[in-house]
């Protein structure tokens, strides 16, 4: 069971929940940028949460090459062979495609996710098959977040300096990619105070010398120079990496 | 203390704790998943929210190295950095001494971070020393650069930005399937 990709546009990688417990020889966490919305689509196909996906920032076209059942961002597609499905990740910056049973792909160091800064796996590319594995359908039931509810995005202050003009809006600049993405909006003022390279964190607000503000995702560096004026707020690390390229963001101090 | 978010926190690293044993305790600490030791600060991950008493910073604060012999890893390395000269013009010598200072020391892998694989080595002779970071970074270095800068001697995993003194490189890989070849603690010496 499997299918091909026929179109492809932007970044599309196998992803699962990452490596954890490597951070202390550089390797961050990486994984999927919006876990509970890979969990939410391995459930539409009975797969448990965690299970390997394909993790799609852009468009993407796929050809059934044999009978399957397949989910995209939660809505199910029972294809037959020769079905061509279309995938974007619009209106949110992310979608996920899941296959029952979980995607085929290597192991490498307890996960399947591509980390493209540490050069496990590749991007996948138009003509690359994709194959279903065979994972025991096991469900799981742990409450998932609303990705589209409005609130501002809730942050912890610190470790450096808070800045309250923070609070935005910024807009999610088209530059993001999942080492960090990058806020357009109003620039922050900071210290000329010597850089040292401290622990980094995945939701970390960090300011750069030009004053615009970026956010850590999941292939962070575990270690960076630039001040951190704020983390965000676990429960809400998953609602900030679903809004698209252009869309807008305000923060609030949790 | 500070909090790093709400599912870490920082603090000052302790004076005179290896790096491999800080590790090796805070991550024996309930809900630790993980740990990063940089130069002068430690930060402590945790599955849910955290939570550290205050005794057990005071034992952190007294950790010993296990019996565990440390490695010692042999890298072999071709000076043949563009910054090579100007190295040798900073503290007044041939490129020849350079090469020589630079191959007579045994360091020792302080910290790891930046890149996957990233290890800050100490042991740097003292007049390689107070070698500064480049005024104007590179904007790419490739891998297995071997550079020098603001006291620690390093390899680039992969290619990156780079505003280190550029001396050489090595052709071994830093970072793989199997992790990093480096690990705190780890002895490495470079020959030709």
């Amino acid at each position: 069971m499997s299918l091909v990709i026929t179109k492809l546009l932007g970044l599309v990688t196998v992803q699962d929940a990452g490596r954890i417990g490597r951070m202390h020889e550089g390797l961050s966490h990486g994984g999927a940028l919006v876990p509970s919305l890979l969990a939410w689509t391995n459930r539409a196909v009975a797969n448990p949460d965690d299970t390997a996906g394909i993790e799609v920032l852009g468009r993407l076209v796929v050809r059934a090459t044999a009978a399957l059942d397949v989910s995209v961002g939660g809505s199910t597609h029972a294809l037959q062979i020769d079905d061509e499905l279309a995938i974007e990740s619009e209106p949110r910056r992310v979608t996920y495609l899941a296959l029952r049973g979980g995607v085929a792909a290597p192991v490498v160091l307890g996960s399947c996710s591509t980390h493209l800064s540490a050069g496990l796996g590749a991007p996948l590319r138009a003509g690359t098959t994709v194959a279903a594995s065979s994972v025991a359908s096991i469900l799981d039931d742990k409450p998932l977040p609303d990705l589209d509810a409005l609130d501002p995005i809730r942050v912890i202050p610190g470790p450096d300096a808070f800045p309250a003009m923070i609070a935005g809006p910024y807009k999610i600049a088209s530059t993001s990619d999942r080492v960090g993405t990058r806020l357009d909006g109003p620039r922050l003022a900071r210290s000329d105070a010597p850089e040292r390279s401290r622990p980094m964190a995945r939701g970390a607000i960090e300011v750069p010398r030009d004053g615009l503000p970026i956010v850590l995702g999941p292939e962070h560096p575990t270690t960076g120079g630039y001040p951190v004026i704020a983390v965000i707020a676990s429960d809400d690390l998953d609602r900030f990496f679903s809004i698209r390229p252009g869309g807008s963001v305000r923060f609030v101090i949790a | 203390m500070h909090r790093l978010g709400d599912r870490a926190l920082i603090f000052a690293r302790p004076p005179d704790v290896s790096a491999r044993a800080i590790v090796r305790v805070a991550r024996s600490w309930d809900g630790v998943i993980d740990v990063v030791v940089a130069r002068d600060d430690v930060a402590v991950y945790f599955e849910r929210t955290p939570a550290i008493d205050p005794s057990q910073l005071w034992l952190l604060a007294t950790a010993r190295d296990d019996d565990d012999q440390p490695r010692t890893i042999e890298l072999r390395a071709t000076y043949d950095g563009p910054d090579l000269d100007d190295v040798a013009r900073a503290i007044d010598a041939s490129t020849d001494d350079v090469i020589r200072i630079h191959l007579a020391s045994t360091y020792v892998v302080e910290t790891m971070g930046f890149a996957p694989g990233f290890a800050y080595l100490t042991g740097l002779d003292a007049r390689l020393a107070t070698l500064p970071r480049l005024a104007t970074p590179r904007t790419q270095v490739p891998a297995g650069t071997l550079a020098i800068a603001g006291g620690y001697t390093a390899v680039y995993p992969f290619a990156s930005p780079g505003g280190w003194n550029w001396i050489g490189h090595v052709d071994a890989q830093m970072f793989t399937s199997e992790g990093a070849l480096l690990r705190l603690g780890d002895r490495v010496r470079f020959t030709r």
